[in-house]
């Protein structure tokens, strides 16, 4: 009875053990769990073969603009951590698109400032295809070099996200 | 044994703690009103959405705000507002609506938005919230309509990519009034 009881205990301390939240770097948003193996993966291993596949995608794509989000988006997957990155994001909501933390002053509601160099990926970026994990990714990194704010009036990053969709575009 | 008796004391006790503090804040009890949600609603929605502010190139005064009570007020861990309720009148003039507006969106450009039409569809969510201060995450979508012209009292015809933002925002209450403190960060999508 006492070694069921000590494996119960043992069952139930290994799952909560295992459930470190982590946060993001300088955002201090939570990001959930972090249980990759891959050393060189700062989320769940899908996530981060499915941005190595949207940003292979785009720097193959016909459309030089494209090439150049892919070119931005493969510095910023290997830039050292704590300078720029993707990460695993928990932004709430409906949890259905990437996002990129856009820090701002309250004088700016524009939101034309400058971001974390982070771009976050949501729960259900999981199951994109290659070509709309690089077009979303395109999309962020209009954001990210200042091409369009929070309120996305210059229309670039839509723009580019739909071209980048299509690879003969 | 004993040692390991420890640990597992120590592992059990963290999942308590990690259980507690992880609580999402809807699942606590609420420490506002359903009239304080309101008005940080409108506190937010007057610092915000400035009728003259562009989402897209269009204006909020011509698209309008869709703002989901209930969604916001069930995050907050408060029951759904009461119909018509005098109680939860607001200051800012809003359209009240659900997330089933969204049905019809994507973010791929391949759908009409037509329940949205040009409209902007807002709800809040708490990220810390206390009777007198509050941190409080704005999510507000819209339908991005690319060269379609806005035109006053026609529904839009055409395809449109949803996209949006959240921004985090502070606010404190003194002699009973919610106020905007600063915007913290925003997160664009």
């Amino acid at each position: 009875m006492r070694r069921l009881m000590a494996l119960t205990f043992l069952i139930v301390a290994i799952i909560g053990c295992r459930g470190d939240n982590v946060v993001s770097p300088s955002t201090g948003i939570a990001v959930g769990q972090h249980p990759s193996t891959d050393a060189d993966c700062w989320g769940y291993s899908w996530q981060c073969d499915q941005v190595r596949a949207g940003i292979a995608y785009l720097l193959q794509h016909a459309n030089e603009s494209c090439r150049a989000a892919g070119q931005s988006a493969q510095a910023r997957y290997d830039a050292p951590p704590g300078e720029a990155g993707f990460a695993p994001g928990n932004a709430g909501g409906d949890n259905d698109q990437m996002y990129v933390i856009m820090g701002y002053p309250a004088s700016t509601p524009s939101g034309q400032g400058a971001t974390d160099h982070y771009t976050y990926m949501q729960g259900s970026y999981y199951g994109l295809s290659d070509a709309q994990s690089g077009a979303l990714i395109a999309h962020e990194e209009e954001h990210q070099n200042g091409d369009d704010g929070i309120n996305h009036n210059t229309g670039k990053a839509q723009a580019l996200q739909d071209k980048c969709l299509n690879n003969q575009s | 044994m004993k040692r390991t008796y420890m640990v597992l004391l120590i592992c059990l006790t963290s999942v308590g703690l990690n259980a507690t503090i992880a609580r999402p804040i809807g699942a606590q009890q609420p420490s506002l009103s359903q009239r304080d949600v309101v008005d940080i609603a409108d506190a937010l929605l007057s610092a915000i959405t400035r009728p003259s502010d562009s989402l897209s190139r269009v204006t909020i005064a011509n698209r309008k705000i869709v703002f989901d009570v209930d969604r916001t007020l069930n995050s907050f861990g408060l029951p759904n507002a009461e119909s018509e309720s005098q109680n939860l009148k607001m200051h800012n003039s809003v359209l009240h609506g659900s997330k089933a507006v969204l049905d019809d969106c994507d973010i791929w450009g391949a759908r009409n938005c037509a329940s949205l039409g040009w409209k902007a569809y807002v709800w809040l969510t708490p990220l810390s919230v206390s009777p007198d201060s509050a941190i409080v995450r704005f999510h507000i979508k819209w339908p991005d309509r690319g060269r379609t012209t806005f035109a006053a009292g026609s529904s839009p015809i055409g395809k449109a990519s949803l996209v949006g933002y959240a921004t985090d925002v502070r606010l404190s209450r003194s002699s009973g009034t919610w106020r905007v403190v600063e915007r913290i960060r925003s997160l664009a999508q």
